[in-house]
């Protein structure tokens, strides 16, 4: 039986942790050890939808706080994005507006995650959860830790949940 | 054994520099898949899905690029996808070597961001902190201390003067080293007392700037007339560089700082002193280093604290003038920090936002430039230097490449004239034969006349010739 696969690009500032979200994701693990993203790493992990499998192809985007030629050629065909900000770095915030702003134009408005990443770090958040409600156009917006494993799970489902 | 690939892909290939020692190929032919080279070699298992995933959501048609992509294991790969005659090609092309050198540094400068934004949030806490400290009733003390200083400063500026004048007029060899360490200890009380001055007015905010048009070049020049002789007389080497550019800035204040962290590489370098100062649209970045002996993680914690001075056998400093450097780096909007680590010598980076007179208006969007040339450190190099003059880069290497990025409509080309398999010529001639009517710079390490000549033949807006400088550069790539 073949299974329905869906891509998924993850796309945010620099050290905000996509790839730290997406490890915790695929294999369940963590490191405090930071590790540039150089381009663009591919992973895949069937989820259950309802009664079916789901193949989620992610696409781990180098971080970014604009998106470049590169980015651009990336995220074609994306059929779902997660955006994700440091909760440490305000800034981050405004990258990711500016990120959706530019993918909406360039593949039209897709299903999409904000995620804020970091709460385990919440002594020294600058971004608070009035922010995130500021911000419109996403299917649902997580406080989330890669850390600790927060949220993760559920904002990949919820969102294999909208693209399936 | 050698790969033999197939004609198609052979083809493919003459346009490129690639080697096929690095390259796998998966040739698809309806459900048949076939594939020639070892894609093991670049991490990719022959049965896996991994290649299929890769293309999910693309068009079987659409001919792909993918410029930088991690193999399963990690290997930095450029995946081309084509057609042609019914069959469909996937190329992957190991590209490890050419970018080895591109994460490490990559990483290098996310940390550094990361870290100036640790210390400039620090610096605000304790500024922060400083202000409630004011506001609870401590300007008092700092009106006190203003006086202090004015009142010890005028006495000790005469007595400077006569010791100055008794230091001329004394021969006698035991005579002249008590005048000379007189001397010494007046002079470190005259710094210690105009470091409190200048605290009290950082302290009190009254502190005026005031901004005037500057020539760098001549801020340069007055600075090396002020270090270099000394510089010599020490036996350092002594190295300053600037860009073209008239700004606007606070001169007064810009050059006490400089002259603060130019004495103390003076004062504790070792073999050479180096000073750049770089100008974007937006700031001024000047960049101090030495080759003396550094700082400790303890030193470099409280090295921004007034009155610390280190055992470092120096002993004539007042201990306040790295302290008001950055006091004055922060009044005039900018930030002051140390960048280089214990035991690497002292680099210090002063960044001063400047509204530059002589640049031409920079556009109220970023730009798309599409850099053409072969050679990857030009196009890294590239990528750094423009970045901050609103351009987003991106980069090809020859005809095929830029052909794959004109639907990206970039607003302008850099166009290497001497691309290794093919002529920038040709890939100007044929951008503009297929429409592109965006700006195209040719550029050549080449300056006759001829090249010029002939790239503006082929559809050339302009011709810069290499190296490059950053000031012309940008304004030629601007214009309209």
């Amino acid at each position: 039986m073949t299974i329905s696969a869906r891509k998924i690009c993850l796309l945010g500032d620099f050290a905000v942790g996509k790839t730290s979200l997406v490890a915790r994701f695929i294999m369940n693990v963590f490191s405090d050890r930071y590790l540039t993203t150089v381009g663009v790493k591919v992973d895949t992990r069937e989820v259950q939808v309802g009664t079916e499998s789901l193949k989620l192809v992610i696409w781990d985007l180098a971080g970014t706080a604009q998106l470049n030629g590169a980015g651009r050629a990336y995220v074609q065909g994306a059929h779902g994005v997660i955006y994700v900000c440091d909760l440490t770095r305000r800034e981050t915030l405004e990258s990711v507006h500016t990120l959706k702003a530019s993918i909406d134009r360039l593949i039209g408005v897709k299903p999409s995650i904000l995620l804020a990443n970091k709460s385990d770090l919440l002594d020294r958040a600058e971004i608070q959860d009035a922010d995130l409600a500021g911000f419109e156009g996403y299917l649902a917006t997580h406080r989330a830790s890669a850390k600790s494993g927060e949220q993760v799970e559920q904002a990949f489902r919820a969102l294999a949940e909208a693209v399936k | 054994m050698k790969a033999v690939f197939p004609a198609a892909v052979r083809a493919h290939l003459d346009a490129q520099t690639y080697d096929p020692e690095r390259l796998a190929c998966l040739e698809l032919v309806g459900a048949k898949r076939g594939w020639s080279g070892m894609p093991e070699s670049l991490g990719i298992a022959r049965d896996s899905s991994w290649v299929d995933d890769l293309f999910l959501g693309w068009d079987d048609a659409e001919p792909v690029f993918m410029p930088l992509i991690q193999s399963p294991t990690g290997v930095a790969l450029q995946v081309h996808r084509f057609r042609t005659e019914g069959r469909i090609y996937v190329l992957f092309v190991s590209v490890s070597e050419v970018i080895s050198d591109l994460g490490e540094r990559q990483q290098q400068g996310h940390r550094l961001a990361l870290q100036q934004r640790e210390q400039a949030q620090a610096l605000k806490a304790l500024t922060q902190g400083r202000q409630t400290w004011v506001d609870a009733g401590a300007e008092d003390a700092q009106s006190v201390i203003t006086t202090f200083a004015h009142e010890f400063g005028t006495p000790l500026t005469a007595l400077l003067g006569q010791l100055e004048v008794l230091a001329g007029q004394t021969h006698e060899p035991r005579q002249r080293e008590r005048v000379s360490a007189i001397r010494r200890s007046a002079s470190h009380l005259h710094a210690l007392v105009q470091g409190l001055l200048d605290e009290a007015r950082l302290g009190h905010g009254t502190l005026e700037l005031s901004p005037v048009e500057l020539e760098v070049a001549e801020l340069a020049a007055d600075l090396s007339a002020m270090f270099e002789p000394e510089a010599r007389r020490l036996g350092l080497s002594w190295q300053l560089s600037c860009d073209p550019a008239r700004i606007q800035v606070d001169a007064v204040r810009l050059r006490q700082v400089l002259i603060n962290l130019l004495s103390n590489a003076m004062k504790y370098g070792r073999g050479a002193v180096q000073a750049e100062l770089r100008t974007t649209p937006f700031e001024l970045r000047a960049e101090v280093s030495d080759e003396g002996a550094g700082f400790t993680q303890v030193q470099r914690e409280s090295l921004f604290q007034p009155f610390r001075r280190f055992a470092t056998g120096h002993g004539d400093g007042s201990g306040l003038g790295l302290f008001i450097a950055r006091q004055l780096a922060l009044a005039l909007g900018g930030s002051l920090s140390l960048i280089s680590g214990d035991g690497e010598g002292a680099h210090f980076q002063l960044r001063v936002p400047i509204k530059v007179a002589s640049v031409q208006t920079m556009p109220d969007r970023m730009r798309e430039l599409l850099v053409v040339d072969d050679d990857p450190d030009v196009r890294v190099m590239l990528s750094a230097l423009l970045a901050p003059y609103y351009f987003s880069v991106d980069e090809a290497v020859d005809l095929e490449s830029v052909v794959q990025r004109l639907a990206l409509r970039p607003d302008v080309m850099l166009v290497d004239l001497g691309l290794g398999t093919e002529s920038g010529l040709d890939v100007i001639t044929h951008v503009r034969r297929n429409g592109y009517r965006g700006r195209i710079v040719a550029t050549s390490a080449d300056h006759s006349t001829v090249h010029t000549r002939a790239a503006k033949s082929a559809g050339a807006d302009a011709f810069i010739a290499k190296p490059f400088d950053t000031t012309r550069l940008v304004r030629i790539l601007h214009a309209d």
